[in-house]
């Protein structure tokens, strides 16, 4: 009996080059089907599950396809309603002149994958430059937003910050300043991310995205660092990509080199490889499998996915990606004399402070 | 009788084409969010409602809707038309169909 994560893995996989053609040939029971049916769902994989159940590589009963399908139909709904927040608050940004790039579910469903219905998601994720990441922060909360956290000192974020959530009534954007916290979030040069901008055409209007590379790079930052445990969908963008897309793998390496993250996209490349369980060869995987990180980016990766990381580790590790000693100083007083509100709303941050400065103390992870 | 298109203020001889929509395809089921809707339910079409709709996809008159149809689905033209015209005005309505020069 395989678990609901293992079985997920291989229908997110379904339909790539190297996969495995056939899932299951005899319908699940009623013990494997449920857990299965909700981390589908959980995961948002559900355009690739109902892939291969119309393609006769998962074998179902009828009532589960329906199921299926039913659960397929819902979150369809929710895409519609965030593609539409998109829409909106594109229209905002661009009525403010405040350059923005979509990023991950909502481009990627109309740019790598054959149809939009095979890439499902739960939020909106907009990349905005930090000298205009606080004006779009207010337009948002002028339009009904609330941001879910503050920052530790003012203009933190637009400086040093990943970037933040914001709650529009039920739905959620993830407002970006760049794609993680941290050093290896610290080392991309951002003004990279606005470069060449690719439009999606959504609803009569034209959405800006990522580029090619950077869009596979990001989609490995993601994958990488994103969560504790990768996510099947976030796999699945890494192995769609880079086998559905020409991209040079000169360009995709010497990039990476440049943001200090080969390191991160060789970790996503072989999470997909091995998480998917595919097999196919491929010009850029050998490139990446090839490249010679270095030590301090190995470290730094420590900070992400090392036994007691946690985002105070990843902050503390940041300090040595930042040029100059005045940048340092003033991260590092950000973070270690931050607002009392801000303090206050986590309980044990200076505790977690000290443990995270111990954590880091000899490394100098980036630089 | 002819069935009208019960959309306030649209001409018969209007062209209609698509407005500001989202939209998903299933196998069996196309669903629409025009952008400027307050619901968040999507509308759902199903049946030949999604011939008709990929009709639209270049702007038509209910007529020469009808006339396509008629011939796709060998029917007669007022069958169609009881058919359309409830879907149309329902398409008008929800902002998923505008007129078009």
């Amino acid at each position: 009996m395989s678990s609901p994560r293992v079985l997920a893995l291989r229908v997110a996989s379904f339909g790539l080059p190297g996969a495995p053609p056939m899932i299951n040939d005899i319908p699940l029971g009623e013990n494997e089907w449920g857990p299965l049916r909700d981390e589908v769902a959980r995961t948002r994989i559900t355009g690739h599950f109902v892939a291969a159940l119309e393609a006769g590589a998962f074998a179902s009963t009828d009532a589960q396809r329906a199921e299926a399908m039913r659960s397929h139909e819902r979150a369809l709904a929710l895409d519609l309603v965030l593609e539409r927040l998109l829409v909106h608050a594109g229209r905002r940004f661009d009525a403010a002149a405040i350059e923005y790039r979509a990023l991950k579910g909502t481009a990627l469903s109309h740019t790598v994958y054959s149809r939009p219905e095979l890439r499902s998601y739960g939020d909106i994720d907009l990349l905005v430059r930090g000298k205009q990441y606080d004006d779009a922060l207010a337009l948002l909360v002028e339009a009904g937003g609330r941001p879910h956290f503050g920052e530790p000192r003012p203009g933190f974020t637009r400086l040093f910050g990943k970037g933040v959530c914001v709650a529009m009534n039920a739905l959620e954007i993830d407002v970006h300043r760049s794609f993680v916290a941290g050093p290896f979030g610290l080392s991309i040069d951002t003004d990279d991310l606005f470069a060449n901008p690719i439009a999606v055409p959504l609803a009569g209007t034209e959405v800006p995205a990522l580029p090619a590379v950077p869009r596979f790079l990001h989609a490995c930052y993601h994958a990488a660092l994103g969560d504790r445990v990768a996510r099947p969908v976030a796999l699945r963008d890494v192995a769609q990509i880079l086998t559905t897309t020409h991209l040079e793998h000169d360009e995709v390496m010497a990039t990476a080199r440049r943001w200090r993250g080969e390191i991160v996209v060789q970790r996503a490349v072989l999470l997909a490889w091995l998480g998917l369980g595919l097999t196919a060869e491929n010009p850029l995987l050998r490139a990446v499998l090839a490249a010679h990180p270095k030590g301090s980016e190995r470290r730094a990766l420590q900070a992400y996915v090392g036994t007691g990381h946690s985002y105070a580790t990843q902050a503390a590790a940041g300090i040595w990606a930042l040029p100059g000693v005045r940048a340092r100083a003033a991260y590092a007083s950000a973070l270690l004399l931050p607002n009392r509100e801000y303090a206050r709303e986590r309980d044990g941050y200076l505790a977690r402070w000290r443990r995270a400065g111990a954590l880091v103390r000899d490394g100098r992870p980036v630089r | 009788m002819a069935a009208a298109v019960n959309a306030p203020g649209l001409s018969p001889s209007a062209r209609l084409g698509r407005g500001e929509v989202v939209t998903r395809r299933t196998h069996d089921a196309v669903l629409l969010l025009p952008i400027a809707s307050p619901s968040d339910e999507p509308v759902v079409l199903t049946g030949s409602a999604i011939a008709a709709w990929d009709t639209f996809e270049v702007p038509h008159t209910v007529d020469e809707v009808v006339a396509t149809l008629g011939h796709r689905f060998d029917a007669g033209t007022e069958t169609i038309r009881t058919a359309v015209a409830p879907l149309v005005a329902k398409l008008v309505d929800a902002g998923a169909l505008v007129e078009r020069p």
